[in-house]
């Protein structure tokens, strides 16, 4: 009986093994289980040296994602507009922490294939915005969407140069961790 | 204050220096803005934006063209993006750097134009999600006409940019020259600093081996003079020791014998005059010793009542002018002083004879002693005689200087007893001074220092 009951035991304890093992061959991303798949048209692609991932080695954000992470307002002025400009969008390393970026540079590049070198240094120094809507309107391809990045240069007189200047990519999809 | 030509050079030298530093610093600051704007790697130097612009409104011609041959076959997604894009790059396209700069009023009124006709079928493009592909057909052949000026544009604009960017380039080369330029004038000017400096240490050692031989050529010639004087003293002595002698003998009738009242007179006359000179060429040996270091100081504690008194004897006031009084008085606590006897007794025998000299007959004298609140001795030696005109004082301090309103009097004294009491005075670490009014008496007052 005792032999039967023992038996028993190390079959169940091998099949709950062979359980666990299997279903984490089947759910390889159970680790970015802090990221959701999106459910609407993708906005942004992050690749490169990053730690979270929901769509092979990228991560893919729809417009309901980066909202979760925290939407945020910015009224500032822009070196390509008159006047003061109001913004809402998340914070730039908000969107970095999601994805669990590791790297020193990032390469934006816009839909029109425009690319841009822009350091993590700024990011994690000053509150930089990916802004989705401007004066209140849904930012479209049109006037510069999906996501246009922001630096507060009224907050931040220091980045009122022309090194950060042409660093507010618009247009953004895809980022690049290096 | 004059300035030597090695000054105005020196003052050249750092004017020019001031210059080119101050110009360096600009080239500095200029070249620093030049590698900031150089740091700025994605600023776009070449009509890129432009060239993009037009490949995205060729992309986008070529999109609605297919839509247009074959609409059943195309989606409308990529023709509105390319569409957008456009849209956005013709919107932003003045107001990004470099374009701001650069974009000629033609340039604009195209881009413009274009804008106007690309915005006039938004509408389309917005309702094609929702209507279907089929609205957009019509759009290439009312926007074909714009492909030659979008051509025409981008190259005009690529031209210029790259004629700004030579033009930047330029610049940059321009401020580098400048910056070398002021490099070079600072180094120049630092040599030729360097150079002055040496220069001037050379000459400053020159100067100082100048010095140290005048100093010992000075030293010799004084210790010549003061030999020579010495020398020349002594053999003056000897043959007026004989004139003053035998004059007084004369004057006196010494031998006997029938001598005219005339050759008396004359010989009295000899004898004053022998005495006169025997009198100056002791001051003159007096004050070559004493410039020459060679009275040697010998202090003793000394009864000072008592040596004023011995001086008084000597020169015998009263005989000597019929002086009415003189007065000594000593503080108790200045009885005794410390200093050189025989100095000490010439001072005071200079001060008093003068006192009684220039003094009117019935004069009264007064020979004061006290210590000062220091601890130096002041003796004031007083007289009520013809006194010194204030302008006068430091003339008769000199050697041979009288005072111009005592010239009736000048020929009695060598005009050096004074000169020799001041040197004595600081050489026993003293002072002398003189206050005095003309027709109001002088007071000479002597400090010595505190005994040691």
């Amino acid at each position: 009986m005792i032999l039967l009951v023992r038996h028993i035991l190390v079959r169940l304890a091998g099949a709950t093994i062979a359980v666990v093992f299997g279903l984490s061959l089947i759910c390889p991303t159970a680790a970015t289980a802090g990221l959701a798949t999106p459910a609407g048209p993708v906005i942004l692609v992050v690749k490169g040296k990053i730690g979270e991932t929901n769509v092979g080695d990228e991560a893919h954000f729809d417009r309901e994602m980066l909202m979760a992470l925290g939407m945020r307002s910015l009224t500032t002025h822009n070196p390509f507009e008159t006047g003061l400009q109001e913004y809402e969008g998340v914070l730039f390393s908000d969107v970095l922490k999601a994805v669990d970026a590791d790297g020193e540079v990032l390469v934006g590049t816009a839909l029109d294939g425009y690319s841009i070198e822009i350091p993590v240094e700024d990011i994690m120094t000053f509150p930089v915005m990916l802004a989705m809507t401007w004066n209140g309107e849904v930012m479209r391809p049109r006037n510069k969407g999906p996501l246009w990045v922001v630096y507060p240069i009224d907050q931040y007189p220091e980045l009122q140069d022309e090194t950060y200047s042409v660093r507010t990519i618009w247009q953004l999809a895809d980022i690049d961790v290096r | 204050m004059k300035f030597s030509r090695s000054d105005n050079f020196s003052v050249f030298v750092s004017i020019l220096t001031a210059v080119f530093l101050a110009l360096s610093v600009v080239s500095m600051i200029n070249a620093l803005a030049t590698i900031r704007q150089l740091q700025a790697v994605n600023y776009d130097n070449s009509g890129l934006a432009t060239v993009q612009l037009r490949m995205h409104f060729n992309l986008m011609m070529a999109e609605l063209r297919a839509i247009e041959m074959a609409p059943d076959r195309m989606s409308a997604d990529e023709a509105r993006l390319r569409y957008d894009i456009v849209y956005e790059r013709l919107r932003s396209l003045p107001q990004r750097p470099p374009y701001d700069e650069i974009l000629t009023s033609r340039d604009l009124n195209d881009l413009s134009l274009m804008f106007d006709r690309i915005k006039g079928e938004v509408d389309l493009f917005d309702a094609a999600p929702d209507e279907g592909v089929e609205v957009l057909v019509g759009v290439y052949s009312r926007l074909w006409d714009l492909q030659d000026i979008m051509n025409q544009f981008s190259g005009r604009v690529v031209q210029q940019a790259s004629d700004h960017r030579d033009e930047k380039r330029e610049r940059i080369v321009q401020s580098t020259r400048f910056l070398v330029a002021s490099t070079i004038g600072v180094v120049v000017t630092g040599a030729l600093f360097a150079f002055l400096l040496w220069r001037s240490y050379r000459d400053l050692r020159r100067r100082n081996r100048d010095l140290e031989l005048a100093k010992r050529d000075l030293e010799q010639a004084s210790r010549a003079k003061s030999q020579f004087l010495a020398h020349m003293s002594h053999e003056l002595r000897t043959p007026l020791n004989a004139i003053s002698g035998f004059s007084d003998m004369i004057r006196r009738k010494a031998v006997g014998g029938d001598i005219s009242d005339q050759y008396v007179d004359y010989a009295q006359h000899i004898y004053t005059s022998g005495d006169h000179l025997l009198a100056i060429i002791n001051d003159v040996l007096d004050l070559s010793k004493v410039e020459a270091g060679h009275f040697e100081i010998d202090p003793q504690v000394l009864a000072l009542r008592d040596e004023i008194v011995a001086c008084l004897y000597v020169i015998d006031a009263p005989k000597q002018n019929n002086c009415r009084a003189i007065n000594v008085t000593v503080a108790d606590d200045c009885e005794s002083i410390t200093t050189d006897r025989r100095m000490l007794k010439q001072i005071l025998i200079n001060l008093l004879s003068n006192a009684a000299k220039y003094s009117p007959e019935g004069c009264t004298i007064s020979v004061d002693a006290r210590r000062l609140e220091n601890g130096d001795i002041c003796v004031s030696v007083t007289d009520d005689g013809i006194g010194i005109a204030p302008e006068d004082i430091p003339r008769v301090l000199e050697p041979f200087g009288q005072s111009r309103t005592n010239v009736q009097v000048s020929h009695q004294g060598t005009g050096l007893g004074l000169s020799i009491s001041r040197t004595m005075m600081e050489q026993l670490g003293g002072s002398l001074t003189i206050e005095s009014q003309l027709g109001q008496g002088t007071t000479v007052r002597l400090r010595f220092p505190p005994d040691r």
